[in-house]
Parts: C-alpha cells; structure tokens; sequence
C-alpha cells in the first residue's frame, strides 16, 4: 500500500517534470539568468536586489547571477543592459534618473533610447528626507520660504539626488537654494548639514541616522508618512503630491526587444517577490517604500520625473553662471 | 564599556568565531593578492551570506576580510612591483628593491610583521578615541581636510629625490591625470574629449596597477634576467633566516611604527581620505624624519613598515565613523555599513549606546584576524620569494595575464584593462627619463581631494578666505604647512654662500642635441599641458581654477627642465639648488631614479608591441581563448620552454583565472567578435569609450 502510493507519487512527480516543457510558456526559463546592477555591489539599489532575486529564483526555479556594472552614476549599467541580447536571459535595474538629467537638464544625448527600454516591474521606490540642523533657525519647510537669504545645501553635485530634490523644491515652494558640493556621499553632506557647513540637507534615514542629536527632518519626500518617523508630514500633505517621483525608484527591465511572453513569466516572478514577507520586511527595516508597480504606472512617472526635470534647467545654467 | 568588552571577548573565545574570522582572513589574504580585486568586492561578496546570520558572527567575518586584505596586497607589490590594491603601491618603492636584492622572505615578513603592529596599535587608538569621536570628526570640515591634503603635497617635494624639478614635474603630471572627468561639484565635463568612458575619470585601480606593474614589465623584460638582481639564486637564499629578520626589523624600530599607526589611524578616521593617503603620507613623513634617507626607495625596511603599518591600521581609524555616525572612512567600511543596515543596525549614538559589543567585536576581530593573517605571511614568505630570483622571461606572461584578469574583474569593464596598459606605457616613458612615479601617484591621489576641500570651502564661507584661518585646527594645520614649505627655503638662504666651495658638479658626460629622449619626453609632456590649459578655457570659473594653476606651474618646471637638458649650465644651478635644500642629497643627476641603464628602444617597443597585441587578442577573443594561447606562444619562443611544459603552464593559469571569475560570478569576458562559440568565444559587448 504505502509502497504503492510512493510509485504513484513519483509517476505523478515524474510526470509534472516531462509535462512541464508543454505549459503555456514553454520551456522559459531553462538556464541561469543575468541581472545587472548599474551600481556598486553593497550600495542601496545592490542590497534591493540581493534581497529580492532569491524570491524570484524561488519562482522562477532558476538561478539569477548578479552582475554589479557600476559607473557613471548609473548609466553604464543600464546602457549595457539596453545593449545585450534580448532573448530573456538578461535583466536588470534600469535607472532612469540620470537619462531623464542628461535629456533634460545637462542637454547631453542620453546613452539610450530611454522609450525603447522594456519595462518588466517596479518593485520600490528608495525617498528621502529634507532635514535641517536642530539649532538652526529653520524648524518647518515653510521657513525656507520667510528667509531673506538661499538656503545652502551640503550636498553631492549638481545633477546628482540631492540637487534634484532641494532644486525641485525650491522651484515649487518658492525659496532660493544654494549649494555647497563635492561630498562624496549623502552621509558626508549630513555630517556637512551636523556640523554647519550649510543649512538643510536631503537624504535617508540611513545617511542622517547617525546624526539624530543634531539634525531633524522636516518632511519626507513621499505620499504615505514613513514609519520611523510617523510625526514628520509628508510633501504630498502640504499640497505637492508632484514631488514623490523624486528619489530612486527601483524599476526591473530587460533589452529592448524581448519578447512579451518572456517580459511577463519575469514580470510575474517580480510581481510575486515583491509581496514576499521578507521582502516587505526589508522595505520597512531599510525605510523603503515597497511600492509594486505595472510598467504603465512606470512610464507615467518617467513622464512626469522628465517634465519636472526640464522645469529644472534654467537654475542649472544659473548655477555655472 | 568595560562589559562590551566583556561580552565580545566572550563571543571570541568559541570555535564558530575563530572559524570565521579565518575563513575571512584567508578571503581577505587571496583578494588582496589578486591585483584589481581588494577588500571591498571581498565584503561584498562576502555580505549576502550573512544575511539572517548572528550580527556577531558577521562582524568577526567582515572583520578577519578587512584586516587581512592589506597584507595580501603587499605581496605582489613586493615580489611583482604590482600592488595588489592602491594603498600598496607605496610598499612597492621599497619592497620590491628589497626583493630585487634576493631579500624577498624578509621583505614579506617586514610587511606581515608591519601589519600586525598596525592592526594593534589601530585598535589600541581606536579604543582610546572611541569617547573622542565626535569633536574629531566634528572638527574636520572642508578647511581643515585642505590643509591636511596640501600638508600632503608640499610633501611632494620631499619624496622628490634625485632631481626635484623633475619629482615635482612627476607631482604637476598626476595632479592634472586625476582631473580628467565629470566634475559633479559644478556639473561640467573636464578634459573627457567626448569620451563616455572617461566620465568618472581615470580609474584609481588600473591607473595605480598600470603605473606600476605594466610600466616594471616592460622594464624587466626588456633588459632580461630576473626580478632579483641576476647574482642572486634560490640556492644561496637562506629565506627562514629572512623570515626571522624581517620580525626583528620592525621591532627593532618602535618609533617607525608606533608613529605609522598613529599617522594610519589618524587619517582613517577622517571620513574620505582613505588607504592610499593614509599609506602614502606615512611613506613621506617616514622619508622626511628618518636618519637615512638616501635608503628610501631603495629597499629601506622603514619605507615598508612606514607604508603598511599606517595601512593596516587606518581600518580601526576609520570604523570610528562608521559605527558613531554611518559615514565610512573608507570604501571597505562603506560596505560595512551596508552590513549593519542589513542587520537592521542603524549606526550612530543609539549603536554606541545599544551595541557598543559589535563595536569591539569588530576591533578585536581585526586582531585576532592578523594574527592568523601574520601567521600566513610567515609561513608562505620562504615560498613566495622564490619568485623573485625566476627568470623574468618565465614570468613576465602570468604577471601580464594577471593584470588583465584583475583590472577586468574590478569592474566587468574591458576598458579598464586598456586604461591599466595605456598608464603603464605613460608610467614606463615618465620613469625612463627620471620622473619618479611616487610623486605621480601622490599627485593623482591627493589633486581631487585638494580641489574638492578647496572649491566647498569657499562655496561654505561665499568665498571669503577668511575659513581658512578661521578654525584653530585649520590654522595649525596651516602654519604647519606652510612652515614646513619655508623651512628649507630659510635654511637654504641663511647657508647662501656657505656652499659654493662645495665639491664641482659631476661633469654630465651624457650625449648633447636636441633630439635626446629627455627632451623629447618633456617636450610631448609641455604639450599635453599646454593643450590642457587651451581646453580649460572653455570650462566653468571653478572648474578650471585647480587645472589652470597647477597646469601653469607644471608648465614652468618643464621649461626649467628642458633647458637643463638642453644647457648643463642650467641643469647645474636649478637641479642641485632645489635638491639640497628639501632633502640634503647632494646628486642632481637622474641617479637615483635609474640605479640601472635602461634598454634600448628596440626591445622595449617589441615588449610594448607584444602587450598591445595580447590585450588586443583578448578583447576580440576574450578570456578563455587568448590567455592559453598567448602564454603558450610566449613561453615557447620568448623563453625557449618546451612545448608540452609551456602549455601546462598555460593551460593550469587559464583553469584558475576562470574558476575564481566564475566563482566571483563576473561574466568572463568573451570577446567582441560575432558569437562563435555561445558563452565561450565571441559576442561580447563592448561598453562605450
């Protein structure tokens, strides 16, 4: 009897194997996948996709090799994924901001047809905080606004995450920013911020986290309040819902030119990991907002990124004078 | 405090944390020999793994990775001239002479031993100033971070031995190097000539592995004979005895690596300096206080204790930020922080507060890590020195190989491995004619950090010089800059006269005309510069403020340059004077730069012929089917081995470059032709230049 059922679970388990190449997406995926990372391994966008590719292994019963191609602040990866071959084996994390900075504020030909780039999912969206320094003058966005002088940002470069952010927000709001650049990461222009090299700073709570007794945040850069800080309002509360595209969004996509049968067992893979407990467990431990997303979702945010982005050119050309 | 210690020294005493950490050490030790790769890809590698592993245990992992990947490094700048990661290039001014001589197990030794006194005295400071961090790293802003860097280049002048004009020239050269790229401070591209490969400048890894690995390869395979001085065979070496010596040098000299480590830990809690500066201005600060200077740069067991002590113990400096603030002092400790937000550890005051026992794990894990890791250098230094006295014909090809292989595992980028060959050829004509490649990689390292620090500065006080002074630390650092600057200059004016009766200038018995090598290499390099300050124009005020001045100065020592060469008369009152006053060396001639004459151009064009072709088999070829047939070929008509021995040797060296890509999952590169051969030959993709 027992003996009996073993056989007819491994006749049942045997067939599931030969019947498997016969389901609706035939035989994909049979071998190991290649999924770049257009930034350095241990970064932000590297530590998303460490966590969530096992969950997508799990689904897609095939192994997923990370492949980090750092340089030139994103572009180089993603170029190289834009470059590959579109058959399925690759993906990876396609960064649109510094595209979007090249077309619409550095007036550079971006390094690929941004249109063409097939968008599998987006999973996450990494935002930031404005903060300020506890003893300063400023204690509510508003007062940037009052003050008879630019606000001074310590921050990376111009181009780069935070001059986006205090850029956009000062053509919204209505203040002046200034900067002071050149540090090497966000923490660094948060110790800048600590210490009183400028006035306010942007960033996550991992970069001004170690500067609590210092600094404070007066607003997070997102639509819902981030649970480390449920008392600091959100920039969509104070009427500028347009600002939550900023920050780094974490969109999956494969070479232009993958088939769409293929685009959707990988979309399907993603859409699943990105519901894993685990993974929504990391989102909240990191302060990342876990935020599943259909490509046509993806799209009408890079439009609107791109729109806010060339409101943003004219205070670029003042700032090299 | 006392019971975090407590509780890390328990959680030490156990069998799965001494495995760990030797499990990191040995990672640590192979990453840092392989020139490319360093303790950052090593971390990251490492990190995924300890995902829901015991925050403890991860510690003790991460920090047997960092600590020992420094030695590891000073391996192949000893033995090869190739330094396994940047920092080590300054161990390869002296520990590669030391190795030339046949003291090769001494020189490893000096180093293992370095390491451990380093590591020690880091975490002994790193305790001490545990309470302290915060006014110090509070107290370091753009002003004082100038200061610091311009202390570091006056410094220049000191490491410029032989001929100042030219070591300065050296210095001009690598600062205007590190000034290719996009300047994010004002968001404008800088001397990138339309090249997208160029944006993030030229990369530190291949530039520092190019400058001194490719440009020593074709130094020595042009002339023949051996790394070792041809006199020298394994036979007469007594390496254990080496071995031995080499821990008796750096105990002997207490003061040499207690002032290191202070030097190494000082600069590594700065957040943004790094290894590299912490190595390089322990090196010149060494060269300037030591009793005998002439020995530097030419195996002096000071100059590597000075460079590795100071490397080793930045890590315990620069983990201070890192777990009091999140800000990593050094790209190993960005990784690090990584680890604690993976972890779920925020680093800051409430992780001082909370987990102040990771803290000490870590610190204590380092230790315990070079312990073993010193232990491996014994062992393995009688070994390993044997390389050194093989015929340079023999190894020459693996050496190429591993540059190749370990630039393009860097970073899956071709180009790098072009941009390393393209800096050693610069680096191998520059050191021909006398220009030391120690100011170069001072000058790359160092001539970011000064435009940086200076540009917020001025954009923080809205362009007052006022900060510079402002501060006490600035203004100390100042006066001691600057005074370090005029005290020659001083010395030198109250001695005018004094010297004239000195012994006549050696009569210069080199050829005359125009067309000499010398004159030639300035003349290109006056060139270059003067293009550079054309192009400058086009660029933002600020943007072209740090090319433009040092582009000018450099620009007027290569004239000064060029007319000694061309009027010994010249050459006899500009060289010695600068000379004598900064380093009390009375030889104004390029000897100490070229103990030995260099080959003729014959050879070495067909040496940097042969490397063009390799590099360029492999990236139409890719790296499994080139490395077998080039070494192969070489080996059988360069070196004369026997056929079958020759593609053993090539076949066993091709098997382990592509174990450890596929172990490290980088993509072996394949080549650009049309794919032949799915996943083997062919079909790679060329990133843009």
């Amino acid at each position: 009897m027992r003996r009996s059922r073993l056989l007819l679970s491994a006749l049942a388990l045997g067939a599931a194997i030969t019947l498997q190449p016969q389901a609706s997406f035939a035989d994909y995926p049979d071998k190991p996948i290649s999924f770049i990372v257009p930034f350095g391994a241990g970064g932000g966008f590297d530590q998303m996709v460490r966590v969530l590719v096992p969950k997508m292994e799990k689904h897609l019963g095939v192994a997923i090799a990370i492949k980090n191609n750092p340089g030139a602040g994103g572009r180089r990866g993603s170029i190289l994924l834009y470059k590959s071959k579109p058959d399925g084996y690759t993906m990876g994390l396609n960064y649109f901001v510094p595209f979007l900075v090249d077309k619409h504020i550095l007036g550079k030909k971006p390094g690929l047809d941004m249109e063409k780039v097939s968008v599998i999912y987006k999973t996450s969206h990494s935002r930031h905080f404005v903060f300020v320094a506890k003893n300063g003058p400023y204690k509510s966005l508003k007062d940037f606004t009052k003050a008879d002088k630019s606000i001074k940002f310590p921050t990376t470069g111009i181009g780069a995450s935070g001059w986006i952010a205090a850029s956009a927000l000062g053509a919204e709001m209505g203040f002046d920013s200034a900067f002071v650049t050149g540090y090497k990461t966000l923490s660094t222009a948060a110790l800048a911020v600590a210490r009183g090299d400028g006035d306010a700073g942007v960033g996550a709570i991992h970069h001004f986290g170690g500067f609590t007794n210092e600094v404070q945040p007066l607003v997070y850069l997102g639509a819902k309040r981030e649970a480390h800080y449920p008392d600091v309002p959100t920039i969509a509360e104070l009427g500028y819902p347009q600002l939550t595209a900023l920050g780094a969004a974490h969109v999956l996509a494969a070479p232009p030119g993958t088939p769409e049968d293929r685009l959707e067992v990988l979309r399907e893979a993603a859409r699943k990991a990105a519901r894993d407990p685990e993974f929504i467990a990391w989102g909240k431990e990191t302060a990342t907002d876990i935020e599943p997303t259909e490509p046509k979702g993806v799209w009408e945010e890079v439009e609107e990124t791109g729109k806010m982005f060339s409101s943003l050119k004219p205070l670029f050309e003042k700032s090299k004078n | 405090m006392l019971d975090a210690m407590l509780l890390a020294g328990t959680r030490l005493a156990d069998v799965s944390s001494i495995l760990m950490i030797l499990a990191g050490a040995t990672m640590g030790v192979i990453f840092g020999a392989l020139p490319g790769l360093g303790s950052v890809v090593a971390l990251a590698i490492a990190l995924p793994f300890t995902f829901g592993m015991d925050p403890m245990l991860a510690m003790f992992l991460y920090a047997g990775i960092m600590s020992s990947v420094t030695f590891g490094g000073s391996v192949p700048a000893i033995l090869l001239n190739t330094p396994g990661t940047p920092p080590n290039a300054a161990t390869c001014f002296d520990g590669y002479p030391m190795a030339q001589r046949g003291e090769g197990a001494r020189a490893i030794s000096i180093s293992a031993t370095s390491c451990f006194v380093g590591s020690v005295g880091g975490a002994v400071i790193t305790i001490a100033l545990l309470p302290a961090v915060k006014p110090i790293v509070f107290a370091f802003g753009p002003p004082e971070f100038f200061w610091l860097v311009a202390f570091g280049l006056v410094m220049i002048a000191f490491a410029a031995k032989g001929n100042m004009v030219k070591g300065l020239i050296g210095g001009g050269v690598g600062v205007m190097l590190s000034m290719i790229g996009f300047s994010d401070m004002f968001g404008a591209f800088r001397f990138t000539m339309g090249s997208d490969y160029l944006w993030d400048g030229i990369p530190l890894v291949p530039f520092v592995v190019g400058v001194f690995a490719v440009s020593e390869l074709i130094n020595y395979s042009s002339r023949g004979g051996s790394t070792a001085t041809t006199d020298v065979s394994s036979q007469d070496m007594d390496w254990r005895h080496q071995t031995l010596q080499g821990v008796a040098d750096v105990l002997k000299r207490p003061i040499v690596w207690m002032r290191s480590a202070a030097i190494g830990s000082g600069i590594g809690i700065i957040p943004g300096l790094g290894g590299g500066v912490a190595a390089f201005m322990s090196y010149v600060v060494g060269m300037q206080r030591t009793k005998e200077p002439e020995l530097y740069g030419r195996g002096s067991v000071e100059g590597i204790i000075a460079s590795e002590t100071a490397n080793d113990a930045k890590d315990g400096g620069a983990l201070l930020p890192t777990v009091a603030f999140g800000i990593p002092g050094s790209p190993d400790t960005a990784i690090l922080l990584g680890a604690f937000i993976l972890h779920g550890l925020q680093p800051g005051p409430v992780l001082l507060r909370d987990n102040l026992d990771l803290v000490y794990a870590l610190l204590f894990g380092i230790v315990v890590s070079q312990v073993a890791t010193s232990g491996i250098g014994f062992l393995s230094a009688p070994l390993l020195a044997r390389i050194s006295v093989l015929k340079s014909r023999w190894i020459a090809p693996f050496v190429l190989t591993l540059v190749i292989v370990g630039t393009y595992m860097l970073r899956a980028n071709i180009l790098d491995v072009a941009a390393a060959i393209t800096a050693g050829y610069i680096g191998y004509v520059l050191r021909r004619y006398g220009y030391p490649l120690i100011t170069i990689a001072i000058g790359f390292i160092l001539g970011p950090l000064a435009e940086k620090s200076f540009l917020q500065s001025m954009l923080i006080s809205d362009g007052n010089f006022i900060i510079f002074y402002k501060e006490p630390i600035s203004l100390i650092l100042m006066i001691l800059t600057l005074g370090t600057l005029a005290v020659p200059l001083v010395s030198a004016w109250r001695k005018r006269g004094q010297k004239k009766s000195r012994e006549p200038a050696p009569t210069d018995r080199r050829p005359r005309g125009l067309f000499r090598g010398p004159i030639i290499c300035a003349v290109l390099l006056a060139a270059a510069i003067l293009a550079a300050l054309f192009n400058a124009q086009t660029l933002p005020a600020e943007v072209q403020l740090m090319p433009v001045v040092f582009g000018t100065i450099t620009l007027a020592l290569l004239v000064l340059d060029i007319a000694g060469e061309v009027s010994p008369a010249v050459a006899r009152w500009t060289a010695p004077a600068l000379t004598d006053m900064w380093n009390n060396s009375s030889s104004g001639t390029d000897e100490a730069q070229a103990p030995e004459r260099p080959a003729p151009w014959g050879p070495v064009l067909r040496v940097i012929a042969m490397i063009a072709t390799y590099f360029l088999l492999v990236y139409t070829l890719g790296l499994y089917a080139v490395p077998v047939i080039a070494i192969t070929a070489y080996l059988v008509f360069q070196a004369a081995v026997k056929l079958r021995y020759a593609l053993l040797a090539a076949i066993i060296s091709s098997v382990i470059v592509v174990i450890s890509m596929q172990l490290l999952r980088v993509d072996v590169w394949t080549g650009v032709v049309s794919e032949i051969i799915p996943g083997y030959l062919g079909g790679a993709i060329s990133p843009d230049l």
